[in-house]
């Protein structure tokens, strides 16, 4: 068996635990304050797993994600609430409309190297935001935001309590985690890796890569559409504070401080950066402090984010057992 | 009304200049984005307000303190920090100063407060119309300490060995450290400078804007946007971005919504970056193999 098939076997078995994890947690928790906190996690997760693909695999960092969670958020409920559509369909076009945008503006800003899609990710990030705050008719803006009516619901399913909503985003965290790591385990995810590190030599050997960075841009923008989807029928009621600029890095974040070469790092990340500063409740005025000093120390010493840390633990000690 | 919007968004663009300023010096010796450059805008006017008005300070005491104050965080922030990170790539750094950008907020939550403040301008008095244009006392130390440290920065890069050294690390580290400059004091230095410049501005626009912990990420924004439109890496695109955008922002604000005038501004820049992706006086990008 070649190394990169045995990879993929090794990623699937991970999704299979990973899946057991999830139900586990389903099956065993029912305090709703931790439930909505790994809600939170999960549906930052998400996001997370898109920019994961496009800032770990293809290089190309992106501080506009959260323009196109705010995107997929209004997307599935304004077809909800004001055109009757079924909440399935408005999440599935909540994946479209991003993924389409996301292509459309892709395509001439990634003729520019990854500095400059970094600037116009930011400077498109800020103007959408904007617009959610602004476009109140549609909106609702800041104040008094946007009020869900409709529980999310499959066919005369309806799914509106907490623990349902577990459910509706674990299934979405699998279907994401699998999707990705088919994408990886492709010629296209091979060829993002090959244009990662050099960008010439991948032309070079046959890759399109302003066709593929459009792409993964496109990809990473659907699944943060699919993230604000949830998000919306999660909270029901949200206003656009939700999708501003201070979300788009705290996706970063959770990318570096999870992993840049694994989607499973997604995991680790938003698992840390919601969890932790609903741990740090406690110290109050120093909660930020706290939280910024963990997360630098971790992106100093850990460069590979703390799954990696973590895989390079475990065998380490597995390698130190051996040598006895 | 057409020239009293124009000078307002000089005044303002005056402080975004400074920012993008910043920006510019330390991704010339260094190539790296310091996201934390907004900090050092906020640390700077969060530091002076608390000393003019917690301790009663004279404001042309406090701000030089606080300036000094921001130059020694920043100093320590790339020689502490950013210098000994595992991964010396200039992504994974830039990535870093996001992080030390919260450290830094989180350290001013604590030990300054959550509210705004109100520091007073540094000096009384009233400043006649002239054609029709007020300008606010504050907003003559904004024009004259902006165009003062504008005159010794550029004789600083354009005349002296510092400037020089700073040029040739950025241009290429190899060949500085056989011309025995060494990249890591010029980084240092250079993330001193834009300490000095972000806190001069935040010093200076506290009195006009209110000084809060949270401030940095809208004015790192500004900054960073006005030194993409100037074309980053070239210190008079930097200035003439600042203006700009300064200008740009007032005219949207005064004329069409005030709500949407980030969104014009920013919709500008991305225009820009559509068209002339090295923005204005950025030169031919080079594209290395």
């Amino acid at each position: 068996m070649s190394e990169l098939s045995k990879a993929y076997r090794h990623n699937l078995r991970g999704l299979a635990a990973a899946s057991i994890i999830l139900a586990l947690i389903g099956a065993s928790t029912s305090n709703s304050f931790y439930l909505t906190t790994i809600i939170f996690a999960l549906i930052e997760a998400i996001s997370a797993i898109g920019l994961t693909l496009l800032f770990g695999f293809a290089g190309l960092a992106s501080l506009g994600q959260a323009a196109f969670v705010g995107l997929g958020a209004y997307t599935a409920a304004l077809l909800v609430e004001r055109c009757a559509f079924p909440p399935i369909a408005g999440m599935a076009l909540a994946i479209l409309v991003p993924t389409a945008v996301g292509w459309i503006i892709g395509r001439p800003l990634l003729r520019l190297s990854g500095l400059y899609l970094t600037m116009a990710s930011l400077a498109l990030g800020v103007v959408l935001s904007l617009v959610f705050s602004q476009a109140i008719s549609l909106t609702g803006g800041l104040d008094p935001g946007f009020m869900l009516n409709h529980a999310f619901s499959l066919g005369h399913w309806t799914l509106d309590s907490t623990k349902d909503m577990y459910w509706v985003c674990s299934v979405c965290v699998v279907l994401t985690l699998y999707l990705a790591i088919n994408l990886i385990h492709s010629r296209f995810g091979r060829g993002l890796r090959a244009l990662q590190s050099s960008e010439a030599a991948a032309e070079g050997s046959g890759i399109a890569t302003v066709r593929f960075k459009t792409a993964i841009f496109a990809i990473a923008a659907g699944m943060a559409g699919l993230s604000g989807a949830l998000y919306a029928f999660f909270m029901r009621s949200f206003n656009a504070t939700a999708f501003d600029f201070s979300l788009s890095i705290e996706l970063l974040i959770i990318v570096m401080v999870g992993s840049l070469r694994s989607v499973w790092g997604a995991l680790f990340g938003a698992a840390v950066v919601t969890i932790l500063p609903a741990a740090l409740e406690n110290f109050s005025d120093y909660k930020l402090f706290i939280y910024g000093v963990v997360m630098v120390l971790i992106m100093m010493f850990l460069p590979d984010g703390l799954f990696h840390g973590a895989v390079q633990g475990v065998s380490r000690l597995l390698a130190g057992k051996d040598a006895k | 009304m057409a020239a009293q919007i124009f000078v307002s968004g000089l005044l303002i663009g005056c402080v975004y200049a400074l920012v993008a300023w910043g920006f510019t010096i330390v991704y010339n010796a260094t190539g790296l984005i310091n996201f934390a450059a907004g900090e050092f805008v906020m640390m700077g006017s969060v530091i002076s307000a608390a000393l003019s008005i917690k301790l009663g300070w004279p404001a042309l005491i406090a701000a030089p303190v606080s300036i000094c104050a921001v130059t020694a965080i920043a100093a320590l922030m790339d020689w502490g920090c950013l210098q000994r990170a595992k991964r010396q790539t200039p992504l994974a750094l830039g990535m870093l100063t996001i992080g030390i950008g919260i450290v830094l907020r989180g350290a001013m939550l604590f030990s300054f407060g959550k509210d705004f403040q109100f520091p007073p301008a540094f000096s009384d008095g009233e400043i006649p119309a002239i054609l029709g244009v007020n300008i606010p006392t504050q907003g003559a130390w904004v024009f004259g300490t902006v165009f003062i440290a504008a005159i010794l920065l550029w004789q600083l890069f354009a005349r002296s060995w510092l400037g020089w050294s700073m040029r040739a690390a950025g241009e290429s580290r190899r060949a500085a450290v056989l011309m025995g400059i060494s990249p890591r004091n010029v980084s240092t230095t250079a993330f001193a400078m834009a300490g000095a410049m972000g806190a001069l501005a935040g010093a200076l626009i506290a009195p006009l804007a209110s000084a809060n912990y949270t401030s940095g990420l809208f004015f790192g924004l500004k900054g960073f946007s006005a030194a993409i439109l100037g074309g980053i890496g070239s210190p008079l695109g930097a200035v003439a971005g600042g203006l700009i955008l300064g200008v740009l922002e007032n005219i949207a604000a005064g004329y069409m919504s005030s709500g949407w005038k980030d969104a014009i501004a920013l919709g500008i820049l991305i225009l820009v970056l559509l068209i002339k992706p090295t923005g204005i006086f950025g030169g031919r990008s080079v594209k290395r193999v």
